[in-house]
């Protein structure tokens, strides 16, 4: 399967966000979302053409827009490095998961069982790579 | 507990707690409450009554001994992630980010290093989260609900190695922890 050089993870307020980049907490996985296969998952867009950082920006609920302090961008190479680390290898995975209303949609996915610690680790490996953020 | 910014007319006493302190005219004291008051110090113009068990915080230059921090610029390293861990609503947690934070702060001012501030964030998953964040590295503890699983890591960028270091913070000499991080921030920050 084909990835963009850009995966897009939305940023849900200003807490998120400090000293001109993001807080590791941005990428944590939440445990609550563990698959039957293993792993959890945490959502992200890829950058698959120019409209999909407008269209993730745009993005609504209920409550209004979904991602009110904007997009964080992590490069796809900077991933696969976090991925091969020899301290995080096999813990850390990514795929394409396209929804009806979000042909970009993919996950993240951290395997079940990690350890918390082990987890923020990976989420601030992530959080480290941010290369850009595109704010509302 | 660090108390807020106090202002005073000269020579009035404040009575904070079990903490007094005289200022001058326009000065900032920054004053901890104490309890089992021992000692009484005297820097500049203000005077402070502490517990021989806390760790004051005293402005007006000049340190003196290695429980104080002198100055303004060292407590500005802690001040946010401070402010931060006051918002926590696990008031339990809070106070062991803020002994974390306290033990950061005396390292700190014994290597007269000053540096970029340390931020605390309240998680989803009601964790506290103190991360100290430089451009090519960031240190972060997680001060977790289940104390076994509170810890700590390092990760830094290709220019730096690629590191990604982690440990846990329970069950360990967390001085020599922090003084092998405060290192790698001195050669590299």
């Amino acid at each position: 399967m084909e990835y963009p050089d850009r995966c897009i993870r939305g940023i849900p307020n200003e807490t998120y966000l400090t000293d001109g980049g993001v807080a590791a907490h941005l990428f944590y996985f939440d445990f609550q979302y563990t698959r039957d296969d293993g792993w959890i998952e945490q959502s992200v867009n890829w950058e698959d053409n120019k409209d999909a950082i407008p269209f993730t920006i745009n993005q609504k609920t209920t409550q209004g827009k979904q991602f009110k302090a904007g997009v964080a961008i992590v490069p796809r190479n900077q991933i696969d490095n976090i991925k091969s680390a020899p301290t995080i290898r096999g813990a850390l995975s990514y795929e394409r998961k396209s929804l009806s209303d979000n042909p970009y949609h993919g996950n993240l996915l951290l395997i079940s069982g990690t350890p918390p610690v082990k987890m923020k680790l990976i989420a601030a490996s992530l959080a480290l790579q941010v290369s850009e953020i595109v704010k509302q | 507990m660090i108390s807020q910014f106090i202002e005073t007319d000269t020579q009035n006493v404040l009575s904070v707690g079990d903490v007094k302190a005289k200022t001058a005219v326009s000065e900032h004291a920054y004053i901890t409450f104490g309890s089992d008051v021992q000692s009484v110090l005297t820097v500049g113009d203000v005077r402070a009554e502490m517990s021989a068990s806390e760790h004051p915080y005293i402005t007006r230059g000049g340190s003196f001994g290695r429980k104080y921090i002198s100055g303004v610029e060292e407590y500005s390293i802690i001040a946010p992630a401070l402010k931060a861990i006051r918002e926590a609503k696990d008031k339990q947690l809070a106070e062991k980010a803020r002994q974390l934070l306290l033990k950061l702060l005396e390292l700190v001012g014994r290597f007269r290093m000053l540096s970029a501030p340390l931020r605390a964030f309240n998680a989803d998953d009601g964790s506290i989260l103190i991360e100290w964040i430089f451009h090519n590295f960031r240190i972060g503890f997680t001060i977790e609900p289940k104390q076994e699983e509170s810890g700590w890591y390092l990760v830094s960028n290709k220019e730096l190695g690629e590191i990604h270091a982690y440990g846990y913070l329970s069950g360990m000499d967390n001085r020599k922890l922090l003084a092998w991080l405060f290192g790698f921030v001195m050669t590299n920050s």
